[in-house]
């Protein structure tokens, strides 16, 4: 817990590194200081257009009716219409933060290079500045998506109260992740060219702007190769987001396993800690494992710059 | 004596040099554990204890390991070999603007600085007026560095690095851009702080900057410590060897130009005493007074009789101000064999310091310089009790009686 000890000494620096790279994303812009909260925004609309309107990928129809009936509504309500909405923005919002801070986590060091070289100061502060700019944006879109969710009654997640954890858990994972791209870049300049190419993949490989269960082959079977999700830590962290935020636990969306019939599974609370639990034991161990690199090799940093 | 400030013991630097970044990737892959590397010590066996109130200077070529040393006492670099210790708070100022961001105004910078430095914002805003009125930025303050010059950078630098108030101070050569008002300042507070007890660690390449500021020099060279000791007699020392290590490489130099200019050389030159006397030898120091003759014999040689030869002198103060250069109306026809020439810089108006001259050669041209001695040989020119500065004119007082002084008429 070095960090949080060293983060609390150099309080200042963390809120000004912070706010400088806030305030570096529209310096000089005409717009100014709305900058970094609309372009998330924006970002959310492109998202919204290309998934939602031209790929018009869809919550199957069935599913829709059923939940529409569940909840004693029709299946063309606003409300239920809304539902593909709030999923798309619940898995964006963390995600978009995620892979911003994790392309510029790479370069955070060199970045910083004259500083790192002439000036004596805890660099393991660069990726808990840079965290701290993406989880003001992040907060921020939440604050916005939930005043907006928690409006439509219907997608209240009585788990709620977890959702600090989740975000704490995140952060730990990002930080990690940031920690050990930014270590390797310093050595491996590749590490920096890699990183978009396999954000990318990696977007596209993890139910963001989709749900697993979506995913169904021609004879609306799951796909073959959903085993590859059971791997991937983001899997669990948008599970856990969208549980925590808009599911009520009764009305998750699921198919049966068997795979003849969509029909309603409900997830029980052992699901959510299995999940929760999994998902921990990665960021825990991805944070000290990541800190720890960077801790082992900062004092070669300098040399190498 | 008390505990020193700062104990450096047995410092070694080794780099590890590749290539290129694949041969790094080879050295990690490698199963036999095969070296892709060269190791360079940038330093080696580096031993000294400074105490509270002593300001040491480092000297020493572009190179030599003088930023690595104190890279290492900064803290951002790592020592290969040896350890050190430093007693106290210490600031560093390894580079103007390091840790500045170009965007944000000088003031903004402030604070920043003083935040990477582990300073609060209450403290620096105890601090803020004092330090905005040393750097004489004024306005300028609210503009972004970018604007800045190198100067004002500097001033800025300087400033935030006052900020903690350290009891070791290590700075890069970071006069160099000042103006000289600014400099004198700093030089003031060098004086403070010494004054205050505290420790300064030094680089400059400048001579003059070393000698004003510290009592002890530390002579760094190829990472090795050549020199320990007083600061004029180290940078002595060093600047007679600056100047041998200048002229065999003038005289590769030459090898490539005699092919073309025909051969012409100084041979060498004598210094004449200035009444009379003979010469000076090469050890002797030279001093002459104010208004002494400067003569020089120069022996040039070129191969071919009747060639046209420009022997040229150059008077500087040592931190190279260019006092007077010299140029003959007419060329000197060389003989073929050795020709003496003497160059008579009859009575000399230059006041006590520290000076040197520079031999040229030039040929028939008059403006192609074809050998040349810099650093050619120092003198110095003794104090007068009541004039100060580099020219003495003449001068006279006399009391004007105002009924007289008529401005119509001057005699």
């Amino acid at each position: 817990m070095g960090l949080i000890a060293q983060c609390l000494r150099f309080r200042e620096m963390v809120v000004s590194f912070t706010r400088r790279d806030l305030q570096q994303r529209y310096v000089g812009s005409v717009l100014g200081w709305p900058w970094p909260f609309i372009q998330p925004l924006m970002m959310l609309g492109v998202y919204y257009l290309v998934f939602n309107v031209l790929l018009d990928i869809k919550v199957p129809p069935a599913w829709r009716e059923q939940m529409a009936q569940r909840l004693g509504l029709e299946a063309d309500s606003a409300a239920v219409g809304s539902f593909q909405v709030i999923v798309l923005c619940c898995g964006l919002i963390p995600w978009l933060a995620t892979a911003e801070f994790l392309v510029r986590s790479a370069g955070v060091i060199l970045e910083s290079g004259s500083m790192v070289k002439k000036v004596r100061f805890p660099s393991e502060i660069l990726p808990v500045a840079l965290i701290g700019s993406y989880v003001i944006n992040m907060v921020i879109l939440f604050t916005v998506f939930l005043a907006f969710t928690w409006g439509l009654t219907l997608f209240r997640s009585p788990l709620f109260w977890l959702f600090p954890v989740v975000v704490v858990l995140h952060l730990m994972f990002m930080l990690g992740l940031g920690f050990l791209l930014a270590t390797a870049n310093v050595f491996v300049r590749d590490v920096g060219q890699l990183v978009p190419i396999f954000i990318n993949l990696w977007f596209f490989l993890s139910p963001i702007v989709y749900l697993r269960e979506m995913l169904v082959n021609s004879e609306g079977e799951p796909a073959t190769w959903l085993w590859v999700f059971d791997w991937n830590p983001l899997t669990y962290l948008m599970d856990l987001y969208r549980w925590t935020l808009v599911f009520p636990e009764e009305i998750r969306l699921t198919i049966d396993r068997s795979g003849q019939e969509n029909i309603w599974i409900e997830v029980g609370m052992t699901d959510v800690f299995r999940e929760l639990g999994i998902f921990a034991a990665i960021a825990i161990s991805l944070y000290f494992i990541g800190y720890h690199v960077f801790m082992a090799n900062k004092h070669r940093f300098a040399d190498e710059l | 004596m008390a505990k020193p400030s700062v104990s450096v013991k047995d410092l070694g630097k080794c780099y590890k040099i590749y290539p290129d970044a694949r041969h790094r990737m080879k050295e990690w892959l490698s199963p036999t554990r095969k070296s892709y590397h060269e190791e360079k010590w940038a330093l080696r066996g580096i031993n000294f204890d400074l105490y509270p109130g002593q300001a040491l200077g480092i000297v020493g070529i572009n190179g030599a390991g003088k930023s690595t040393l104190l890279k290492i006492l900064t803290g951002t670099s790592t020592q290969t070999t040896g350890n050190y210790q430093l007693d106290g708070s210490v600031s560093s100022l390894l580079e103007l603007g390091a840790g500045f961001h170009p965007e944000f105004s000088g003031k903004q910078n402030i604070y920043m600085n003083a935040a990477i430095q582990g300073i609060s914002k209450t403290q620096v805003d105890q601090q803020y007026e004092e330090i905005a009125a040393f750097t004489e930025l004024g306005s300028a303050l609210s503009r972004p560095v970018r604007t800045y010059s190198s100067g004002m950078a500097m001033r800025l630098g300087f400033a935030a690095s006052m900020l903690v108030d350290p009891d070791v101070l290590i700075l890069d050569e970071v006069l160099a851009v000042g103006d000289a008002h600014f400099q004198k300042k700093c030089m003031d507070q060098f004086t403070t702080f010494r004054n205050q007890n505290k420790t300064i660690l030094f680089v400059s390449h400048s001579v003059f900057h070393v000698r004003e500021i510290c009592d002890r020099v530390i002579w760094i060279h190829d990472g090795e410590m050549v020199m320990d000791g007083d600061a004029n007699a180290v940078t002595d020392e060093y600047e007679t060897k600056l100047l041998e290590h200048q002229r065999p490489a003038m005289a590769s130099v030459d090898e490539a130009a005699e092919l073309k200019m025909g051969l012409a050389k100084i041979k060498g030159f004598d210094v004449m005493k200035p009444n009379g006397g003979g010469v000076f030898t090469e050890q002797e120091p030279i001093e002459i007074g104010t208004n002494d003759d400067l003569v020089v014999r120069l022996r040039v040689q070129h191969p071919e009789a009747g060639a046209e030869l420009y022997p040229m002198i150059a008077v500087l103060r040592n931190d190279g101000l260019l006092v007077v250069s010299t140029r003959p109306e007419q060329a000197v026809r060389a003989s073929g064999g050795e020709d003496i020439v003497e160059l008579r810089l009859s009575d000399l108006r230059i006041l006590g310091g520290e000076y040197y001259f520079n031999l040229y050669l030039a040929d028939g041209s008059g403006t192609h310089i074809v050998d040349q001695m810099l650093h050619a040989r120092r003198f110095k020119v003794r104090s007068r009790h009541f004039e100060k500065g580099i020219y003495l004119s003449d001068y006279s007082y006399r009391v004007v009686d105002a009924a007289s002084a008529d401005p119509g008429t001057s005699s």
